[in-house]
């Protein structure tokens, strides 16, 4: 791990983290979506539990990539 | 006393108790008359002592024989030490050894007077000491010396009557028969003798047979006069053989000897002859070199000698000739030494200079690299080479600012890491390409979020772009602080190849901005810091020089 970061270029760092937190939100919602098609066959093929999951993968996906582009701590204080 | 004491108490009791008294004695009287008391044997205790001293005395001295006779060390110790203990043990192995009754054995004296043995010595067990004899005290008192020719007759006769019966036994003739006739004859005389002798000891053959035994004797002995001289003459005559033979042999080996000797002496003669030629050789040699030596010597005293004279001669030449030519000799000299040193300093200066000149050379050749136009694939190995050759050619100089410059370059891994220093063209590019990335992220908040990214992306996209640096006067600042204007900033200055400008700017930016310059800041200033340790080195070069 250490080593990958010390080899990715600064430029590509932000890059870097759209390219997890894409995909991340991606999995959720797709998982989200799983779920819900799986409700929806348990509740006589009613739509509203896909939305649903859907809604629950993407918001899931986008509180972790909150998350993730706030977690880089002291980005904000480096002194020249 | 009990009759005294009787007497008073009967005194005492007067005639009051007196017819008691008179009756108990008379009864005491008549028991004693009737019972007479058996007679008490009166101990001797002399004879006693006596008798039991002789006891003890003699059956002690019989253990003491007794055990004499078992072992010789009892017997020795009972010897010294118990009184009378030799005739003691005499006694007992006289009646021990002659069981025949004393009646039978004749006494010592009478057969010391038979065998006409004048006297016996009895060996006593001690052993045989030495005691001075007395003739006199051993002749019996009152009995003079008998003569000796009635001493021989009483003697035969006391011999006949003692051992009439005795037969001489007769000598054999086969020992001595095959030896010779008159031993043969001499042997028959003996035995008619003996027979004789045996036969009848009074017969007047006897005689007869005793002159023939002396004529026998006489022969026997003029025979062995004779075989004594013919073995002398032979065995002189063999000795004088054997003699001859000795000489003859001895002579022989003489002469061998001799021979031997001559040949061994001619033999040390020749070595010695030998060893003292090369002894001889030696000491000439040792002696020529010697001679060598003294003459080589000689010859350098000489010339020692003839330099001294030369020397003076000149002296008192040159002090002659004070006034001529050679006066301003020792100014020339003095002269010759300065331009010696003079030539010296000078080598010296020139290798400073021809040193100076290779810093210069290697400096001006990194400096070189450093201002590269186009990129190179090798300018890592070369500025590491130029550097490493640059720190051998400086540290002669022991320059502690050039040593620290040098101490603080990048090192040789991290150049070679880094691939060297880019160039002003490949900055300027990458830059242009961080530009985009600095404009997308220069509307986020602090500790943004997605949707803070999101819409600090989108909002850059309508930002106006600016270009060239506001001119800064003392009155008003117009230099702003977003991110537009530091790009533009930077822009301008690195057009003018104001690298240092240009990453001051960028250091200024903050937040991802900053952090997304981070590497283009690094490039920049590892190129800076080589321009201005190298710029440091040669300035303090041209101060030496």
């Amino acid at each position: 791990m250490s080593t990958q970061a010390l080899t990715t270029p600064s430029k590509s760092l932000l890059n870097d983290k759209w390219d997890v937190v894409l995909s991340n939100t991606i999995v959720k919602t797709g998982l989200g979506f799983c779920g819900g098609v799986i409700l929806s066959a348990l509740l006589k093929r009613r739509t509203f539990p896909v939305w649903l999951g859907i809604g629950f993968g993407l918001g899931r996906g986008y509180s972790e990539g909150d998350a993730i582009f706030r977690s880089s701590a002291g980005l904000r204080e480096i002194k020249a | 006393m009990l009759r005294c004491s009787r007497t008073l108490v009967n005194g005492r009791l007067s005639a009051r108790s007196a017819p008691l008294v008179r009756s108990s004695l008379l009864k005491r009287a008549q028991s004693t008359t009737t019972t007479v008391p058996p007679p008490i044997k009166k101990s001797h205790p002399i004879r006693k002592f006596f008798f039991r001293l002789t006891f003890v005395s003699v059956s002690l001295y019989a253990a003491g024989v007794f055990a004499a006779t078992k072992s010789d060390p009892i017997q020795d110790a009972f010897i010294d030490y118990v009184p009378y203990g030799e005739e003691v043990l005499d006694f007992v192995e006289k009646w021990t050894n002659e069981p025949i009754p004393f009646t039978q054995v004749p006494s010592s004296d009478p057969l010391k007077g038979k065998l006409n043995v004048e006297k016996t010595i009895e060996i006593p067990k001690r052993g045989v000491a030495s005691e001075k004899v007395d003739p006199l005290a051993e002749q019996p008192a009152g009995k003079p010396a008998k003569p000796a020719e009635a001493v021989k007759a009483s003697t035969s006769e006391e011999i006949k009557n003692v051992l009439p019966d005795v037969i001489l036994p007769l000598l054999s003739q086969n020992d001595v028969a095959a030896i010779d006739e008159t031993f043969k004859s001499v042997v028959n005389s003996l035995n008619e003798l003996l027979i004789q002798i045996n036969t009848n000891p009074k017969s007047p053959n006897s005689e007869r047979t005793a002159q023939q035994l002396h004529k026998n004797i006489q022969e026997l002995s003029e025979k062995y006069a004779k075989l004594s001289a013919s073995r002398a003459t032979e065995l002189d005559k063999l000795l004088e053989s054997k003699l001859g033979d000795i000489k003859k042999s001895f002579e022989s080996k003489e002469v061998e000897l001799t021979k031997q000797y001559l040949g061994q002496l001619t033999d040390i003669k020749a070595e010695i002859e030998k060893k003292y030629q090369a002894r001889l050789a030696a000491e000439i040699d040792s002696f020529q070199k010697t001679l060598d030596a003294q003459t080589a010597n000689l010859i350098t005293q000489l010339k020692v000698d003839g330099l001294k004279e030369l020397k003076t001669h000149i002296s008192s030449l040159v002090d002659s000739d004070q006034q001529g030519k050679l006066a301003k000799l020792e100014d020339l000299y003095a002269k010759v030494g300065k331009l010696e040193d003079l030539e010296v300093d000078l080598a010296a200066k020139v290798g400073e200079v021809v040193a100076a000149k290779d810093l210069k050379k290697s400096v001006s050749k990194i400096n070189k690299l450093l201002n590269l136009e186009d990129p190179s694939p090798t300018i890592a190995k070369d500025l590491v080479k130029e550097l490493t050759n640059l720190y051998g050619l400086t540290k002669p100089l022991d320059n502690t600012l050039i040593l620290e410059a040098i101490n603080s370059l990048p090192s040789n891994e991290t150049l070679l890491k880094s691939g060297g220093v880019l160039t002003q063209a490949q900055l300027i590019s990458r830059w242009e390409l961080l530009v985009p990335e600095l404009r997308s992220v220069s509307l986020l908040p602090p500790n943004a979020g997605v949707l803070g990214h999101i819409s600090s992306f989108v909002f850059g996209k309508l930002l106006f772009s600016k270009s060239g640096s506001p001119v800064v006067s003392k009155d008003a600042d117009f230099s702003g602080t977003d991110v537009e204007s530091v790009i533009a900033r930077v822009n301008y200055h690195l057009v003018r190849n104001e690298l240092d400008d240009a990453l001051e700017e960028v250091c200024s930016l903050k937040g991802w901005s900053r952090k997304l310059a981070d590497d283009w800041i690094v490039a920049t200033r590892q190129k800076l810091e080589l321009k201005f340790l190298v710029e440091l080195i040669d300035s303090e070069l041209q101060v030496i020089a």
